[in-house]
């Protein structure tokens, strides 16, 4: 892996660390309004997003003109905005796609006693709904490619369980062959499908899951889905691996945490914990003395 | 790497969207990857400026141009 890839890696992580938080909230939101039996109109993003978002609007309308000329050469900080782009690409597209997706009338509909059901939304705001009696696979891909090419957008199943895409079109092939389209649900699944889901068993521990088979195999042991993807260790962190200026290794979970290594002179290094298939696999990393020893 | 302080506050050129004719310019704080602007570059009495956005709307347009763009390279797997 060189070094280009290196920072694919790291933004994918990053990626999945917002794409997770945003589902959960997401989730924890379905679940109230059909506790409630209320029929939610606005389900709010993750807050953090949300503020940034709305920090965002605010440094930016309605400000006095700077001349281009005003600007100031240096090199100092490079690598700290260099960071910040990036970052920044990948929290804006989510921030961004979340807004549209979620915050414009996006309405979960309470639905029968079987309580199927998904909903469809485009990005120009023209709600597509379909609904299905009581199983979801029988709509197949072809179905699934006139939605989208009519605007529509996939968004939650019955269940809203973070995986639904992939039970939903039935074939995983038809995810990857869609992997272009606009859909950022979509898109999250599609990431989903390549770092696997993170499973949390009834005796504690975390297993991983990379294939349907497994999630399926998880689920019925108990599991609970905790994670759309990257790593999940102790602790449910997800984990980029750093190289500091001394030599050692330190993980990061969380971006604050990304963003202090990277202070500290840290480098994104690709983490030996990932398998040629690009899957992660959670007992190695769990098992690695280094990891237990390394920087937490 | 050009520098500018906008509101006090310095910040980085991120990216530059061409949209409906306009020239919408992302900057980055120094400070805190999580603050992020937009301006619109216009230019006037052969001067360029930095101007900021109209309303909301302005801004998710830019947004969703910017995510747009990146989107590929966000998902892009190795």
């Amino acid at each position: 892996m060189d070094g280009y890839l290196n920072k694919v890696e790291m933004k994918r992580a990053k990626i999945m660390h917002e794409v997770k938080d945003a589902m959960r909230t997401l989730d924890r939101d379905v679940e109230k309004a059909k506790n409630d039996e209320l029929i939610v109109e606005t389900v709010d993003i993750d807050k953090k997003l949300e503020n940034m978002y709305l920090d965002s609007l605010t440094n930016s309308i309605n400000k006095e003109p700077v001349k281009v000329s005003s600007a100031r050469n240096t090199s100092r900080q490079v690598k700290n905005a260099l960071h910040t782009a990036a970052y920044i690409s990948l929290a804006t597209a989510i921030v961004v796609l979340a807004k549209d997706n979620i915050k414009l009338e996006n309405k979960i509909n309470e639905i029968d006693n079987n309580n199927r059901f998904f909903q469809e939304q485009s990005l120009d705001n023209e709600n597509i709904e379909v609904s299905q009696d009581n199983d979801l696979t029988s709509v197949d891909s072809q179905n699934l490619n006139e939605i989208y090419n009519i605007g529509g957008k996939f968004i939650l199943n019955d269940d809203a369980k973070i995986y639904t895409n992939y039970e939903f079109a039935g074939n995983p092939e038809s995810l990857e062959a869609k992997m272009d389209e606009n859909s950022p649900y979509f898109e999250a699944d599609v990431a989903r499908t390549i770092t696997g889901i993170g499973y949390e068993m009834p005796d504690g521990t975390f297993k991983y899951a990379s294939e349907r088979e497994t999630e399926l195999a998880l689920e019925q042991a108990g599991g609970e889905a905790v994670s759309v993807g990257g790593f999940i260790a102790e602790g449910k962190k997800d984990m980029i691996r750093f190289q500091m200026p001394d030599g050692t290794f330190k993980y990061a979970g969380t971006i604050d945490e990304e963003l202090e290594i990277l202070n500290q002179g840290g480098e994104a290094v690709p983490n030996d914990y990932i398998a040629e298939d690009g899957y992660y696999n959670i007992n190695e990393i769990i098992d690695n003395e280094e990891y237990k020893m390394g920087g937490r | 790497m050009d520098i500018y302080t906008l509101d006090g506050r310095d910040y980085q050129i991120i990216d530059i969207i061409n949209l409906d004719n306009d020239k919408y310019v992302f900057f980055g704080a120094l400070d805190n990857p999580k603050g992020i602007c937009i301006r619109k570059l216009v230019e006037q009495d052969g001067q360029k400026y930095y101007v900021g956005l109209e309303n909301k709307e302005e801004c998710d347009k830019a947004y969703k141009e910017f995510s747009k763009k990146y989107k590929d390279l966000v998902l892009l797997d190795n």
